[in-house]
């Protein structure tokens, strides 16, 4: 990271109102992509800067250099932004918090600073070489190594040093009856990329998924519906974790991503059946959405959005805790040194029961297994959503047969989460990265649960 | 920024690159964000950095330099060093050669670029005109200096500014109205009557009935029409092609679109919000016709691509991935009350948002309409719905457009990131889902 002086930095932006904050970021990142066998991309670079926010009566203000030395400049021209925008400004207030001074690094048995260029390529051709032998015709690997450190320092005397790998590969293949995109994450080092075992894993995907879609068959009408983890992940994700950001909630973020369904009166109530718990927890050491201690230098914590069925705690951040008169989740996160934080999930997830999968499958008795999905989407209040399958199967008399076509599940939350009735142990993470914010910034996040049964379905 | 890229540019070739292009740029972007009627936050970031490409041999390779870096030459010899131990880049053949004289683009508005408080005044205008409804946006600008060197010969510089504004107003739940506006110039972007315009909207998209699932005569306001367009004119881009991320697979040449949609790529626009004179190899730009009278004429291509496909480069380098820079749809000729009136019995769609491909390769999606939504009924604007989906095909839905409005709006935004001039337009028999009674 450039040199800088925490006390020069904290004397600059001390003087733009009674709080700020700074974070100083030097990224560096290496990212390799692969078109239909030809390395298309190689770029290695490093990007460092700081970013500050601040408070001045109450009015918030933002600004970013990728120069220290100019943060002075920059961060008077936003004063005056904000100056004359407090007549019309939301006053805020920030919870208390209490004042953290830590410093925390993640530890990598092989630094993704030190993954050499060959073992990089070697491992895409390798992928590709055994999607080519399948015959798919079209076919896109993405490689991203990352290592983040960032400082954040406040007004208040916060400081919290961190230094993070992160790992990211995304893949796209085409086969005669079928598509896939999907993508794998963590924050580690280079070491778990073995684990994926991506040379033969997206091989096997992309011959099941292929066999899946050969298929006309299709089944449409009320049944009961399998889903597996990946899709017990995306619905955590898109219909818990999203409605139950705070800024949501409270309108902040009505023009981007959108409001919620969910009203805070509806805290406590029931939503779903006892069965469903659902945790949003950035301590997960591994995980894509990692962190101690969010970027407004709260600690992190487990929380439960969804407990037994009930709605429970909101993701929220300090000015939303302060509207809310509790503290903050912890859930404060920025992409970059040049965006402002905002609430953001981190690892979202259906907390797993106690069935199997099989058991499911035998209770379902008659319906579909849907095990991974291509297209989704939801509206922006979280209420009416669609997952169309890219790999189902039937299930007939308790076990899975033969394969069915795109299933199509169209449902409003209320539904979907009525639904649910069986909740096996089988818990898987998916990474994933989620859009938010004008910028739009993208956060690596996990998104998980176990195998769900959901009964009385209507499929599409 | 001129002697920066030469010194790139010098170090990079002294260190065995054959090819060596460096990309200075400096910007300064600024934005009011307001929720709930009032300014949630204001900002204001700088950049400075410079975008490099390389081929050694046929090894390529990309960075980017902070312009303050410090041991600048060890950086460009780590990064060098790095292209060598690359396998080549079998699809890499060249970059543009030569001199060029660049056109004149006049995208650079001096008020734009001074904005500082103006940001807050304009913002407070338009919250002071809308009634009755609570209201969310965003008022941005950014003005930027660009420096592009290529040791094949194109030199190049241009300054930019451009301003984006987005009002979306909430009546009460499931009745919001949403405007955006974009262009080289903050004077241009209306935002006080744009403001109203979603007011009226808002308040006219009250107490919405559940809307029915069928096939549908669909009117798009020209925001969501540019949402569906946005997904289109990417994947023109041969990389799109190529990758499975285009149902355009050996289609030039083809009815890709129904008769009257005429697609262009026009970065020479003043008004442009992504207007440049040149690409990112020091190609010049120019006006591309994308699709003529719904016959797709070209994919998108840099020179490598040009050249493996046996045509002229289009100036949509993207030297990795080529790109569509700014889209213009031809206008019709009819108001929005004409297309209403054709519609007979259908939907109007103000806006939509969440589009999501089955298969891009087949253009299967869905996209929900978000906003006011209306029923038309015997050729005019009844009442509100709500609780839709677009669920249909892509390709499927451009042929069997109808007509188009005169009136147009270049649109970007979160659902639009290339932005293009759209037009409203009459979309026969889509296909609209609901979820579960």
């Amino acid at each position: 990271m450039e040199a800088y002086s925490r006390d020069s930095i904290l004397r600059t932006i001390a003087k733009l109102g009674e709080y700020a904050e700074a974070r100083l970021e030097k990224r560096i990142v290496k990212t390799f992509a692969m078109k239909n066998g030809a390395l298309v991309s190689a770029a290695a670079f490093d990007h460092s800067g700081v970013g500050c926010r601040f408070f001045n009566k109450g009015v918030m203000g933002f600004c970013s250099t990728s120069k220290f030395a100019d943060l002075e400049k920059v961060a008077a021209n936003s004063a005056k932004i904000v100056k004359r925008a407090t007549a019309i400004g939301e006053q805020n207030a920030l919870s208390k918090e209490v004042v953290n001074k830590r410093s925390y690094a993640v530890t990598q048995k092989q630094p993704v600073q030190g993954v050499s260029v060959e073992n990089c390529v070697e491992l895409l051709k390798t992928i590709d070489a055994s999607l080519a032998e399948l015959k798919v015709s079209s076919r896109f690997l993405s490689l991203e190594l990352e290592f983040l450190e960032r400082v954040f320092i406040n007004t208040e005397g916060s400081e919290i040093s961190f230094s993070f790998p992160r790992i990211g590969f995304h893949y796209l293949f085409t086969t005669e009856h079928s598509q896939r995109f999907w993508q794998k994450g963590a924050c580690s080092g280079f070491e778990t990329v073995k684990t994926w075992n991506l040379e033969n894993a997206i091989a096997t995907e992309a011959k099941e998924i292929e066999a899946a879609n050969n298929t006309s068959e299709r089944i449409t009408g009320s049944t009961n519906v399998v889903v597996s983890p990946e899709i017990a992940g995306i619905i955590a994700h898109e219909s818990c974790g999203h409605p139950y950001e705070a800024d949501r909630i409270l309108g902040r973020e009505a023009a981007q991503a959108g409001e919620s369904f969910l009203k805070l009166e509806m805290r406590g109530t029931k939503f779903s059946n006892e069965c469903v718990t659902v945790i949003d927890d950035p301590t997960l050491r591994g995980s894509y959405g990692y962190f101690e201690f969010d970027d407004e230098g709260v600690k992190a914590k487990a929380k439960k959005l969804i407990d037994k069925g009930k709605v429970n705690a909101l993701l929220s951040d300090r000015t939303t805790a302060a509207v809310l008169k509790e503290k903050s989740s912890g859930n404060a996160r920025t992409a970059s040194f040049d965006c402002e934080p905002l609430i953001r999930m981190s690892n979202t997830f259906f907390e797993p029961g106690k069935m199997k999968e099989a058991e499911l499958i035998s209770e379902a008795k008659n319906g579909i297994y849907l095990r991974r999905f291509m297209e989704w989407n939801i509206d922006d209040v979280r209420f009416n959503q669609k997952y169309v399958g890219c790999e189902a199967y039937k299930i007939e008399n308790g076990a899975i047969t033969t394969p069915v076509k795109s299933p199509i599940i169209e449902i409003t939350t209320p539904q979907l989460y009525s639904a649910i009735t069986g909740v096996a142990n089988n818990l898987e993470f998916h990474a994933a990265s989620c859009g938010k914010g004008e910028p739009m910034q993208g956060m690596p996040v996990f998104m998980g649960g176990p195998s769900l049964l959901l009964k009385g379905v209507n499929l599409k | 920024m001129k002697e920066f890229c030469v010194e790139v540019v010098d170090k990079l070739r002294r260190l065995g690159a054959d090819v060596a292009i460096a990309n200075a740029s400096t910007s300064v972007h600024k934005q009011v964000k307001f929720a709930n009627n009032k300014i949630v936050r204001s900002s204001v970031e700088q950049s400075e950095h410079c975008q490099i490409f390389i081929a050694v041999g046929k090894k390529t390779a990309e960075t980017v330099i902070e312009k303050n870096a410090v041991n600048l030459k060890e950086k460009l010899a780590v990064f060098v060093a790095l292209a060598k131990k690359l396998p080549d880049n079998k699809e890499f053949l060249e970059v543009t050669k030569g001199k060029f004289q660049y056109p004149k683009i006049n995208a650079f508005d001096e008020r734009t670029a001074n904005a500082n408080e103006e940001l807050v005044e304009i913002v407070q205008q338009s919250l002071g005109g809308i009634e009755q409804t609570r209201a969310g946006g965003v008022l941005e600008t950014n003005a930027s200096e660009e420096y592009l060197l290529s040791s094949a010969g194109p030199e190049a510089s241009f300054k930019s500014t451009n301003a984006y504004f987005s009002m979306r107003c909430i009546a009460e739940q499931n009745a919001s109205g949403h405007k955006v506006a974009c262009d080289s110039a903050i004077s241009k972007l209306n935002a006080v009557q744009l403001s109203r315009e979603a007011s009226n909207l808002a308040v006219k998209a009250k107490n919405p009935v559940v809307g029915q699932q069928g096939t549908f005569n669909v009117v798009f306001d020209a925001l969501p029409f540019a949402a569906l367009l946005d997904p289109f004119v990417h994947s023109t881009s041969v990389f799109s092609v190529e990758s499975g991320l285009s149902a355009l697979t050996g289609k030039i040449g083809s009815k890709v679109t129904s008769d009257c949609i005429s697609i262009y790529d026009d970065p020479l626009n003043a008004s442009a919000f992504h207007a440049t004179p040149f690409d990112e190899e020091g190609q010049p730009t120019k006006r591309t016709a994308i699709v003529e009278n719904g016959v797709l004429k070209t994919y998108l291509h840099n020179s490598s691509t040009a050249k493996r496909y046996e045509v002229k480069p289009t100036g949509h380098a993207g030297i990795v991935s080529p790109h569509p820079w700014n889209p213009i749809v031809k206008n019709g000729n009819s108001g929005l009350d004409e297309l209403v009136r054709e519609a007979k019995n259908g939907i109007y769609v103000t806006n939509i948002w969440y589009t999501r491909f089955q298969n891009y390769s087949t253009s299967d999606f869905s996209s929900i309409p978000r906003d006011a939504i209306f029923l038309i009924e015997n050729g005019e604007i009844t009442k509100p719905i709500r609780g839709i989906r677009i669920s249909d095909n892509l390709l499927k839905m451009l042929s069997n457009i109808k007509l188009l409005s005169k009136h147009q709006r270049q649109i970007y935004g979160w659902e639009v990131d290339t932005p293009i001039f759209s037009s409203d337009a009459l979309v026969e028999n889509v296909n609209v889902t609901t979820p579960q009674g």
